[in-house]
């Protein structure tokens, strides 16, 4: 197996599934499978991405969000894991739009698993990401539209000007302008069991409903930034890594145990975990 | 064994198509809801599917639509211009390579039998036939699987290689808005059979060839521009319509 930075994309991160995780597996709360998600999360140390193969890249990331959404008895155990961990409660993140628990972070590996549950907000903002990423639909599902590539949006703004854009307060100017111009290539319906990745360059919008829950699994930052656009009022902002966030912006953020613990027993009433 | 027979039948009144009204493909969001609908409504009625199927080889239109290709045949159940709004089945016949195109048209396609992982790409020097195959970028993977429907612009980039023989997919097409679409071969084709076709693969750059080098290109063109000569030789058999109608029937299809 690959450790960090080789050329090769690991694939086998698990031992494998003893049975067909059914519906029905998933449900099963005796749990069973815990020694086995032991194995599973102690496994994802050995396993690395390597990005620069974007092909392979995708392939490995899916399998790994196929193989943590279909395993409940892990899942649960990685939800559970953060209550203990202050590094990953730290990289947790409320949004308008979404909230999402960090799992695991490989990030020096090449990937960093996250676990999306959308709000009961849902608009369409087209935007990109500062990372590529596979995803996989746990449960849930939301109108999927592919715009294109983002090159165009970027234009010649300086880096220190965008930073004055952060959040939908503190909007670019340029918005307006953009009105229209976001044109769409491919639309559909992301439903329950739907896989896909996606390159950081391209333009998106997912349009939630309540409670639709992924396993997300991205890629080191690729930019220091990336856009989004709120097609309703044409406000346009720019979303930075936390190195570049103000304190403010950071708080604001900010998950804390109780809303993680939130999160968690709504995960368990959904049946996820 | 059906006999059939090439004469006009009437037209079965289908609201479900009729009453659509004219689908704008200009609107792509709008009409991709609309589109969605019928597909998953058409594929659903199973004796509406056999009516309209069982009416093919006996309208000289539709049944001049049907094709046998190189990787995968075609049936054309339903076509009128007027409200932009084709419907046709679409089976690979052979595993099928990742070929970069975009199309004469825009689409919405319901995945009936099989999976497949759809690529998305992005050219951001142009598409044509000076396009080096590193300089068409994939920039998006997706998993379609049975149940599965998706809606595409004429101009994006993208292949849905059936890499399963009896992959099946049901199609609702607009008008097209273009002569011919560009395709470029993203991986080989070599397939064994490949000789028969090479005399006619090597004729035109507006044939699909049955062998290719990565970055080989050609463009498709609608069945109006086609020769009668290659009209004929692509032209589905009722033999071969035959044997779909069967399949299909036993796939619990139609």
């Amino acid at each position: 197996m690959d450790i960090a930075g080789g050329p090769q994309n690991s694939r086998d991160f698990g031992t494998p599934i003893s049975s067909p995780l059914t519906r029905q597996g998933r449900n099963n709360s005796a749990d069973p499978r815990a020694s086995d998600a032991r194995v599973v999360i102690e496994n994802l140390d050995r396993v690395s991405i390597n990005w620069r193969d974007f092909e392979n890249a995708a392939r490995a990331s899916r399998e790994l969000a196929k193989r943590i959404g279909l395993d409940r008895a892990t899942l649960r155990a990685l939800v559970y894991g953060i209550e203990s961990s202050p590094a990953l409660l730290k990289l947790c993140e409320k949004h308008q739009l979404l909230n999402y628990l960090v799992l695991y972070d490989g990030l020096d590996r090449g990937f960093r698993i996250r676990l999306h549950v959308s709000t009961n907000y849902h608009l369409d903002r087209p935007h990109d990401h500062r990372f590529s990423f596979s995803s996989y639909i746990v449960r849930g599902k939301y109108r999927h539209t592919w715009y294109g590539n983002s090159a165009a949006l970027y234009g010649n703004e300086s880096d220190a000007v965008r930073k004055k854009y952060y959040d939908q307060a503190h909007v670019d100017p340029a918005g307006p302008a953009m009105q229209g111009t976001f044109r769409a290539s491919l639309i559909r319906e992301e439903t329950e069991g739907n896989c896909y990745t996606i390159h950081h360059s391209v333009i998106h919008s997912t349009v939630t409903t309540d409670d639709t829950v992924s396993v997300f699994v991205r890629s080191p930052a690729e930019k220091p930034y990336s856009v989004i656009y709120d097609s309703d009022t044409a406000r346009l902002w720019w979303r930075f890594g936390r190195q570049d966030e103000t304190p403010e912006r950071r708080q604001e953020k900010e998950m804390s145990l109780n809303d993680y613990y939130a999160i968690r027993d709504r995960l368990e009433k959904l049946q996820v975990i | 064994m059906t006999v059939y027979t090439m004469t006009h039948a009437a037209p079965p009144r289908v609201p479900l198509l009729q009453d659509l009204g004219r689908l704008d493909w200009d609107r792509l969001e709008e009409t991709s809801v609309i589109a969605e609908r019928v597909l998953r409504k058409f594929a659903a009625d199973k004796r509406l599917f056999n009516e309209l199927l069982d009416r093919v080889p006996s309208n000289p239109e539709l049944w001049a639509k049907c094709e046998e290709d190189l990787v995968e045949d075609k049936i054309v159940l339903w076509d009128d211009i007027d409200n932009g709004v084709r419907i046709r089945l679409r089976m690979s016949t052979a595993p099928q390579q990742r070929l970069a195109h975009n199309h004469r048209f825009s689409f919405s396609n319901l995945v009936l039998r099989g999976s497949y992982v759809h690529w998305g790409y992005v050219a951001p020097k142009g598409f044509g036939k000076d396009t080096l195959p590193e300089e068409v970028e994939t920039v998006l993977l997706h998993e379609d699987r049975v149940g599965d429907c998706f809606t595409i612009h004429h101009d994006t980039l993208h292949s849905t290689p059936f890499t399963e023989v009896g992959t099946v997919s049901l199609v609702l097409r607009g008008n097209p808005v273009k002569r011919r679409a560009p395709v470029m071969f993203k991986e080989p084709r070599d397939r064994d059979d490949a000789l028969k076709y090479l005399a006619t693969a090597s004729q035109s750059d507006e044939v699909e060839p049955a062998k290719a080098r990565t970055g080989d290109f050609f463009w498709r063109v609608g069945e109006e521009l086609e020769s009668v000569e290659r009209r004929r030789e692509r032209q589905m058999s009722l033999d071969r319509f035959a044997y779909w109608r069967k399949t299909l029937r036993d796939w619990d299809l139609i």
